[in-house]
């Protein structure tokens, strides 16, 4: 692997600003060389990695988390091009959890999609195939561990019908 | 002694089950079957299927998944079936505690004869709580 200096991803990242304008691609940052991080409006993200994928050669999608942020949530997209780490970072309003589905462009994310919807239930729109990936198969439909609106007692209510563990007797 | 009991007891075939452990108490059982510790000096010979087996030892803290497996092995297990839970994670969930997808322990589960704390329990340990299972079911 050749040596980039930080100036040459920094120009990766600007270059992304410039197409897309700093209302669609904002809080950039590039702490060292082969890393980066920007947030990234919903509506834009296809584009976005569209554009990483045939301009940049960001062909890998490492994996997909999701976070609960509190008042919203936010889908971060870990991208890589030649050892050079992208992540997008997609937030998410509470009242609407969806994002479009970027299988069509890089395959990888299929599963990590079905991932993010299971446990953070932010559903992909336009997954070719958007079933249960790693929940239980009796775990009810719209209970998703990860948010943070609930603890583990009242996910259990959910799930077993009853409170139970070491805090109820 | 019957001569059913002393049969039994000296013969004592395992089947060991992996119900989400992190590997750490399988390696300590399977070290406490090695001639440095010699399980089978007491007759315990570990067996590929449930159907051969008296005595279950279970490792991990058995996330929702493993459950009902781990309730179908226990019933192809003929009568009289032993239960040993080995490790801090198949007593009571350990450090998993509180996890969604963790029911806390094997004996939520199945009966369990004994057990045997540790993160991992050390193979003198495992040999300890097969030895006393064994003197409860009359050695």
């Amino acid at each position: 692997m050749k040596k980039v200096s930080v100036e040459e991803h920094t120009k990766v990242v600007e270059d992304l600003v410039k197409e897309f304008g700093e209302e669609n691609v904002y809080n950039t940052k590039v702490p060292r060389a082969y890393r980066a991080f920007a947030h990234v409006n919903r509506e834009k993200l296809l584009d976005v990695v569209k554009y990483l994928k045939e301009e940049h050669g960001f062909i890998h999608v490492t994996t997909i988390s999701g976070v609960d942020m509190g008042e919203n949530y936010e889908v971060v997209y870990h991208l890589r091009s030649e050892g050079f780490s992208f992540s997008l970072k997609v937030p998410v309003p509470k009242d609407d959890p969806k994002v479009p589905s970027i299988v069509d462009i890089l395959n990888g994310a299929v599963l990590y999609e079905r991932e993010v919807n299971d446990l953070l239930g932010v559903f992909p729109e336009g997954h070719p195939d958007p079933k249960r990936l790693i929940l239980a198969y009796d775990w009810p439909e719209g209970v998703h561990p990860l948010r943070k609106e609930w603890d583990i007692q009242t996910i259990r209510e959910k799930v077993d019908g009853k409170k139970w563990g070491k805090d109820v007797e | 002694m019957s001569i059913l009991t002393w049969a039994r007891t000296h013969s004592p075939w395992l089947i060991h089950f992996n119900a989400g452990a992190c590997n750490a108490c399988d390696i300590e059982v399977v070290a406490a079957l090695t001639p440095r510790f010699d399980v089978e000096r007491f007759g315990a010979l570990l067996k590929g299927s449930p159907r051969h087996a008296d005595v279950m030892v279970v490792s991990g803290s058995v996330p929702r998944k493993i459950r009902d497996r781990l309730k179908r092995i226990y019933e192809q297990m003929p009568e009289p079936k032993f239960v040993v839970a080995v490790g801090s994670c198949a007593i009571s969930g350990g450090v998993f505690q509180d996890c969604y997808n963790v029911m806390e322990g094997v004996d939520k589960i199945i009966p369990v004869n004994a057990y045997i704390p540790g993160c991992p329990p050390k193979p003198e340990a495992i040999l300890d709580g097969v030895v006393k299972l064994l003197m409860s079911a009359g050695y």
